[in-house]
């Protein structure tokens, strides 16, 4: 039997007919569940980040380990195995395996070795846990800066929203793509670079890059809200700026600044694969799908497969955040309704 | 309307400024001394000719110094040697700013000659087999990396057909005006670059297509008997395209980097592979010259876009 409230018993003794009770988000879920497209793309999420968590998994006596080999691991023609570190003068020369449509394959390495001879599928599986974590870490961090910013400038308006907008102004003045190269290329050979393989700093740059977004939507809606009864009635009651910030509008404009966020994870993935493409990203050892590209730019014409495995799963995963983030526009915005 | 412009240019004043003091900082404040990284390598220096290169360089002068006398040589888009080359960085950049220009303007007119209809056509036969072709592909084509249509491109046309060439823009040993080679080198990173354009503008013109058609003023124009083709294509189209000027305010963006990474793809000599290799290698004059001159070209382009905005819809103008 299932618990009723003091409000809905309330109503019963009343003999009033009550529905059960929904809220605005049980709707959008209901919603983004009807949606085939966003559905699809949630389970590829799921499936690359359950092979991005399992690949090679120790908790305590468990270990699981999905991936077949240690990615950062060489196999020589000749039956020897090294492990650890990067080979000097490693990105010349044919892979040692061909992928199992090949010619020369091994059936051992189901899509082939590099050039250098470590598993493809291993540098895969290991690569799906760099862009996951770099899908939603930095925009995390986009949410905690731009958030803070867009509602001090929002709500208190006046010269701190002047001061803190043309602030914005200044970092929107630039190209995306430019500056996150110049901070990478600048600050990579430090010791901020070493930094877990690069990925602190690629957090960091992507951060300062993408806040302007979100502090510029935050502060819109802020603007739109700021006015409203709701807000003067929490006011008049004597809640303070920070709460009236935090529990009356940061909750209300909420829904555009998920649906944004949705869709910046493919774009902080896409950064981290050009940048890693370009050779400033993720360091190598440490593979990454942008990092596997790179290294097979040069062989790209004898075994195109090197290149175009890495770009495929790079694709399947955007498109499928991307599927994803349309799925949640659609379900929270119910005027949207196209 | 001539005081929303001063005003919207005054406004501008503040970011340039900012835009010039961040150049600046990423310069001054990166870590590692300039010179040293010159003299790397080079034997015999002595303390005297390392001091006269920091003169050279104005090095020796305070911080706010040598940021004035910066200000003062880009005013007269003088940006320094660069570290590398040894050669004007203005030289430099003339010499690479064509090709960009070049393969952005293809590149636009081509998602904007596509894309728009695109997104009419889905708009005007919504729920149709087109408009799903034209939905899928607005979403596909806007996610799917475009280095990965470069990568598509060469391995179909140009490794296995051999119809186009793998990249650069130029055969070496042909005419700098054979027209026909520069275009056979042209396609490839047009098309890679124009995929996402397309699929941005026609998923643009659809949503504002459907958002206008089902508007009041659109039902009064029907009401008054008008055919349809002139509501949908004098009424609704009209208002349909000021978001695509919104869209066009970060393409001057674009055009001096944003097709960095399509340049590398195709090995295209322009803008952003002279930036990209600039920030490897730490050529801080050029690094500071791209900086400041999109950042520049940005800020002019969000000032003429928001003019071009109040021309278009006189509410912007209060």
């Amino acid at each position: 039997m299932a618990t009723i409230t003091a409000s809905q018993q309330r109503a019963l003794d009343m003999n009033v007919i009550t529905r059960k009770q929904r809220s605005l988000w049980m709707d959008a879920a209901d919603r983004l569940r009807r949606n085939k497209a966003a559905m699809a793309g949630l389970f590829v999420i799921l499936g690359f980040a359950l092979v991005a968590i399992f690949a090679d998994l120790r908790v305590g006596p468990l270990h699981i380990q999905l991936a077949p080999y240690d990615p950062t691991c060489y196999f020589y023609l000749n039956g020897h195995t090294a492990c650890g570190g990067d080979v000097v003068g490693a990105r010349s020369g044919p892979p040692t395996a061909n992928p199992f449509w090949g010619a020369n394959a091994d059936p051992r390495f189901l899509l082939g070795t590099d050039q250098i001879g470590r598993d493809i599928l291993s540098r895969l599986m290991f690569s799906a846990r760099i862009s996951m974590v770099i899908g939603f870490v930095p925009v995390v961090l986009y949410f905690l800066i731009g958030g803070t910013i867009g509602l001090a400038a929002g709500y208190y308006g006046g010269w701190i929203d002047n001061l803190l907008m043309r602030f914005t102004d200044i970092v929107y003045a630039f190209p995306d793509l430019l500056l996150l190269i110049i901070i990478m290329a600048t600050i990579r050979n430090t010791w901020i670079g070493d930094i877990m393989g690069g990925l602190f700093l690629m957090f960091i740059a992507l951060s300062i890059v993408n806040w302007v977004g979100m502090a510029r939507l935050v502060r819109g809606q802020v603007l739109s809200l700021r006015e409203k009864e709701f807000v003067e009635a929490a006011r008049s009651i004597g809640a303070g700026p920070v709460r009236i910030m935090t529990r009356h509008l940061l909750p209300n404009s909420l829904a555009p600044v998920i649906v944004s966020m949705a869709f910046s994870v493919p774009l902080a993935i896409f950064a981290e694969a050009s940048l890693s493409f370009l050779g400033i990203g993720i360091k190598p050892p440490t593979p990454s799908w942008g990092v596997m590209i790179n290294e097979g730019f040069v062989v790209f014409t004898g075994t195109p497969s090197m290149v175009l495995l890495p770009a495929a799963c790079i694709a399947l995963v955007m498109l499928a955040f991307t599927f994803l983030g349309d799925g949640l526009r659609d379900a929270l915005d119910p005027r949207m309704k196209l | 309307m001539g005081r929303f412009i001063l005003r919207r240019l005054l406004q501008g004043i503040p970011t340039l400024f900012g835009v010039t003091l961040i150049s600046f900082a990423l310069w001054r404040f990166s870590p590692g001394d300039p010179v040293s990284r010159l003299v790397f390598g080079a034997q015999n220096v002595t303390a005297e000719e390392i001091a006269a290169l920091r003169h050279f360089y104005g090095l020796d002068q305070s911080l706010p110094e040598q940021y004035l006398s910066w200000l003062g040589r880009i005013a007269h888009l003088d940006f320094g040697q660069s570290f590398l080359y040894h050669r004007p960085v203005t030289d430099m950049i003339m010499s690479a700013l064509p090709n960009t220009l070049q393969l952005a303007l293809v590149s636009l007119t081509i998602a904007l000659v596509i894309g728009i209809p695109l997104g009419v056509i889905a708009a005007r036969s919504r729920g149709s087999f087109i408009d799903q072709v034209v939905r899928v592909f607005g979403v596909a084509g806007h996610a799917i990396p475009s280095f990965w249509f470069g990568y598509l491109f060469i391995l179909v046309f140009a490794v296995q057909f051999g119809l186009f060439p793998v990249g650069g823009m130029l055969t070496i040993g042909k005419s700098e005006l054979d027209v026909a080679d520069r275009l056979r080198h042209l396609v490839g990173p047009a098309i890679a670059l124009s995929l996402a354009g397309i699929a941005n503008y026609s998923r643009l013109m659809r949503t504002e297509t459907l958002d206008i058609l089902g508007q009041d003023f659109i039902r009064a124009a029907q009401a008054k008997g008008l055919r349809p083709r002139t509501v949908l294509y004098v009424h609704a189209l009209r208002n349909a395209l000021l978001p695509i000027i919104t869209a066009l305010g970060g393409l001057l963006a674009v055009l001096v980097s944003g097709s960095l990474v399509i340049e590398q793809v195709f090995a295209w000599p322009g803008m952003g592979r002279m930036i990209y290799e600039a920030a490897v290698s730490k050529d801080y004059p050029i690094v500071m010259a791209a900086v400041f001159i999109s950042g520049f070209l940005l800020v002019i382009s969000y000032i003429a876009r928001d003019i071009a905005y109040g021309v278009a819809d006189p509410r912007v103008r209060r």
